[in-house]
């Protein structure tokens, strides 16, 4: 602990020192960034789209660095397990969280016992999206939301939803969206989503929230549909879906995002740097064509901007966790 | 025709010399950390990832592909000579090619492994080949109904895996099932038996359990053996390594039995090469003429479990080539290649780009035909690492070990819950117990109850479900007529029991035994 503080001391007198122009070790010492290898934590299994994003930014940014950069996969916990271990680590830039909405955000409300505050990891670039819709199965009779909305609630609690697991982005997005369209589906929750789009292509279930890029062929095939898309606009992956605000459910916007973090207290400039060359990275052709061939969108942009995604994420979900007593201890 | 013309696309996309480098580069890197306990095909791939960016997409695949199911022929290697599973799904191999290695025929153990493999995954490619799409639509037909059937007939058959009495072999199982229950509750999210330690959350990790309860307690047994140099390198002849005449004939039935119980599994997502192996390893306890053979060495035990995996790994890719379903986390990963190259898995594949999928399956021929070149050679390298003293051998395992388990989720939590598994099992086998149903248990525990609650949540509460739907009616009623003919011949042979008594004590395993004729 005494660490930190020292270097958020010397952070915070940065600014009078070198208006006094005065030589300040400590200060010299938090902008050698980097000065080693990066690593870069994964809060989730290797393969997951998480993972494959940072692979693809990492390979390119120790470039820009000029030092290593390893990712790490640490899954477990929803995610908190890596966040949690970043969290302690120094903050000097050489330690970094690949997260998503869970461990970013939403984790604080639903892990009472979590060893770290989501809000306070220092936020360094929100990288990635993936546009979330609701499937049903290609033989389903609703062709949109109406329809389906008509249908779940002609025969309340007869139908299923399945999520990718509890308290997961999916099941989160499906609840918003039965609160504000007053429905009763009974959540299935499934341990991942291979399982649960194979429970709505079998017909053991009747909708699905999940990352578009993971039902893309089904729905190709014609073994999905495609019923909303709950981002703000369209996406450019499918400019055919509407939206769910299109179809008369406005507040129903749930997205996917990826982001980076470093742990609390990190100093400006390393934020800076490591902004900038993820900025870089990101906008590199390669990349960004890796990126969206995986159903990654760049999001980019400052590391106040990703602090105001992050807010907005866990004012959105409040309610909802709330509302579900959804505590997981 | 259209078979033959397809295969023929496949077969000029998998020969071409860039595939048949790539092909030999994945099946070659998986062989060697299938040999390495712990270090699974999934970490391996998804190091290799960023180099297939640079790849085009068939060659990225074939090389991925190979990686995982080269890892399942070296598999084995550690269960046979060490008695550590690598793998979960090798775990079953430790019960008689552990013993087999004791009596001086390690060799002989490897080479089954070895043909096994290949005759295993032989057959499940066929089975892809031939009936890929369909079989994935009688896939989809396995609903939580269906899985928990499957699950439970698995769990009754598991009481009888270990030797000793059915009652210890009924109490592994339940304690395997019990620390099963550690984790997230999937339903309702509440942390079960963590403690809060955040590392439970998602349950005990499987690797370090098996890795612990058979390699790291086996360690500590030899430890006040290490005076007796029970192998020798001497032994080691070529003739000593090849299979008998009898062995291979003993092996064949149940290598296609293995093949087939395999191939079905595989093809189902979820199930995978770790049920697979432990079935076979059942079905042919139970179809043995002498059952008692089986823990001390019987060769059935080795081969039809070792066919099993290698089939199921095959096949595996059926849901995930036909539906864009993957099966593991492997599988995923190979989606997840494929997508960065822009090809969008799904059932369209097969359609859209016909010369990377059937060259993707015909390039499982030429790396199974590298497969079986490489490792035959290998054997009597391996078989010298039981010439390497004790002392210096097993300090090394112990460290493998460790860094096995530490690359499968990067956390050193697991490398103590190994420890901790190692004293455990160590314990359970002063006091005779078995440890395969303990991990049986332990791996269909969770999987059980999550397709329970899942068939029961949809059914609103309603048991019927499990007979209506007839597939799982039909499962369960094979279980139920399993538990009557296990009843029954225990009466009948209630003075056959002895023979079923307690295994050979620690001491009487040590010393070389004549190979049973």
């Amino acid at each position: 602990m005494r660490k930190p503080e020292r270097r958020r001391l010397a952070a915070a007198l940065l600014p009078v020192a070198a208006a006094a122009g005065m030589w300040v070790p400590w200060g010299a010492r938090a902008q050698a960034f980097p000065v080693r290898a990066v690593r870069m934590l994964v809060p989730t299994p290797p393969g997951s789209s998480v993972d494959l994003g940072a692979r693809i930014i990492a390979e390119r940014l120790r470039e820009r660095l000029g030092q290593p950069v390893v990712v790490e996969n640490r899954p477990g916990a929803g995610g908190t397990i890596a966040a949690a271990e970043v969290a302690r680590a120094a903050p000097d830039g050489h330690t970094l969280l690949v997260g998503f909405n869970g461990p970013l955000a939403t984790a604080g409300l639903l892990y009472p016992r979590l060893t770290y505050k989501p809000l306070e990891l220092t936020p360094v670039i929100a990288t990635v999206t993936q546009p979330h819709v609701m499937v049903v199965a290609g033989n389903h009779p609703a062709n949109s939301l109406r329809e389906f909305v008509e249908r779940i609630r002609a025969e309340p609690g007869r139908y299923n939803y399945a999520s990718v697991g509890n308290a997961s982005g999916s099941h989160l997005a499906m609840e918003l969206f039965k609160s504000v369209a007053g429905l009763f589906i009974v959540h299935i929750p499934y341990t991942g989503g291979p399982g649960a789009t194979q429970a709505v292509m079998s017909g053991d279930v009747d909708a699905l929230f999940t990352a578009l890029v993971n039902v893309q062929g089904q729905v190709a095939a014609g073994r999905l549909k495609v019923l909303g898309l709950a981002e703000r606009e369209r996406t450019s992956a499918a400019p055919g879906v509407a939206t769910f605000a299109e179809q008369g459910f406005a507040q129903v916007v749930a997205p996917l995002f990826n982001a980076v973090a470093a742990p609390p207290g990190t100093p400006v400039e390393v934020v800076q740097r490591l902004n900038g060359d993820i900025a870089a990275v990101l906008a590199e052709p390669a990349v960004r064509q890796r990126l969206s061939a995986g159903g990654m969108e760049i999001i980019g942009g400052t590391p106040a901007q990703m602090a105001a995604l992050t807010r907005a994420e866990v004012e959105r979900w409040a309610p909802v966790v709330k509302r579900l007593q959804l505590t997981l201890d | 025709m259209e078979m033959l013309s397809n295969l023929a696309v496949g077969l000029d996309a998998a020969i071409s010399l860039n595939n048949l480098f790539y092909c030999f580069v994945g099946v070659f890197l998986g062989t060697l950390v299938g040999v390495l306990p712990g270090i699974g095909a999934l970490v391996t791939i998804s190091l290799l990832l960023p180099v297939t960016f640079h790849l085009d997409a068939t060659a990225a695949l074939v090389m991925l592909a190979g990686v995982y199911y080269g890892a399942y022929y070296g598999g084995s290697t550690a269960s046979i000579l060490l008695k550590l599973p690598g793998t979960p799904a090798s775990a079953v191999v430790c019960l008689d090619g552990y013993p087999m290695a004791r009596k001086g025929r390690a060799g002989v153990a490897l080479f089954i492994t070895t043909i096994a493999s290949f005759v295993g995954a032989s057959i499940g490619i066929i089975v892809l080949t031939i009936a890929g799409p369909a079989i994935s639509e009688v896939g989809l037909k396995f609903g939580p109904a269906e899985y928990f059937a499957l699950m439970l007939l698995g769990l009754v058959a598991a009481a009888t895996i270990g030797q000793g009495t059915p009652v210890k072999g009924i109490a592994m199982v339940v304690f395997g099932l019990l620390i099963g229950l550690i984790g997230t509750d999937v339903n309702t999210g509440v942390a079960r038996f963590t403690f809060g330690v955040p590392e439970l959350m998602d349950g005990l990790a499987l690797v370090a359990v098996a890795m612990g309860v058979f390699g790291v307690a086996e360690v500590i047994s030899s430890i006040d053996k290490i005076k007796h140099g029970e192998f020798s390198a001497r032994d080691i002849t070529f003739r000593s390594l090849v299979p008998t005449r009898q062995d291979m004939r003993d092996s064949t039935a149940p290598m296609l039995r293995g093949s087939a119980i395999g191939s079905f599994f595989g093809a189902l997502p979820g199930a995978g090469p770790t049920i697979s192996s432990f079935m076979a390893y059942m079905v042919e306890k139970k179809v043995a003429k002498d059952p008692s053979r089986f823990g001390e060495g019987a060769i059935e035990g080795v081969s039809a479990p070792e066919a099993a995996n290698n089939a199921s790994v095959q096949t595996a890719f059926i849901p995930t080539l036909t539906l864009g379903i993957p099966g593991d986390a492997v599988m995923a990963l190979m989606l997840g290649a494929m997508m960065i190259h822009g090809i969008a898995p799904g059932p369209q594949l097969m359609v859209e780009h016909p010369s990377l999928f059937w060259g993707l399956i015909m390039s499982f021929w030429i790396g199974n035909l590298m497969l079986l070149v490489l490792n035959i050679p290998m054997i009597g390298l391996w078989v010298r690492i039981l010439a390497i003293p004790y002392s210096v051998l097993y300090p090394a395992v112990l460290l493998f070990v460790a860094i096995g388990v530490f690359s499968v989720n990067n956390n050193a939590f697991d490398v103590w819950l190994v420890m901790v598994c190692g004293a455990i099992g160590y314990l359970l086998m002063l006091l005779k117990f078995q440890v395969a149903p303990l991990l049986l248990g332990l791996i269909l525990g969770p999987l059980m109850e999550e397709y329970l609650r899942r068939a029961l949540t949809i059914s609103r509460g309603d048991p019927m479900v499990f007979l209506q739907r007839p597939i799982s009616a039909t499962v369960l009623a094979v279980t139920a007529l399993l538990l009557l003919w296990a009843a029954w011949s225990t009466i009948r042979h209630r003075s056959g029991l002895p023979n079923l008594e307690a295994g050979p004590g620690l001491e009487e395993q040590v010393g070389p035994r004549h190979p049973a004729p």
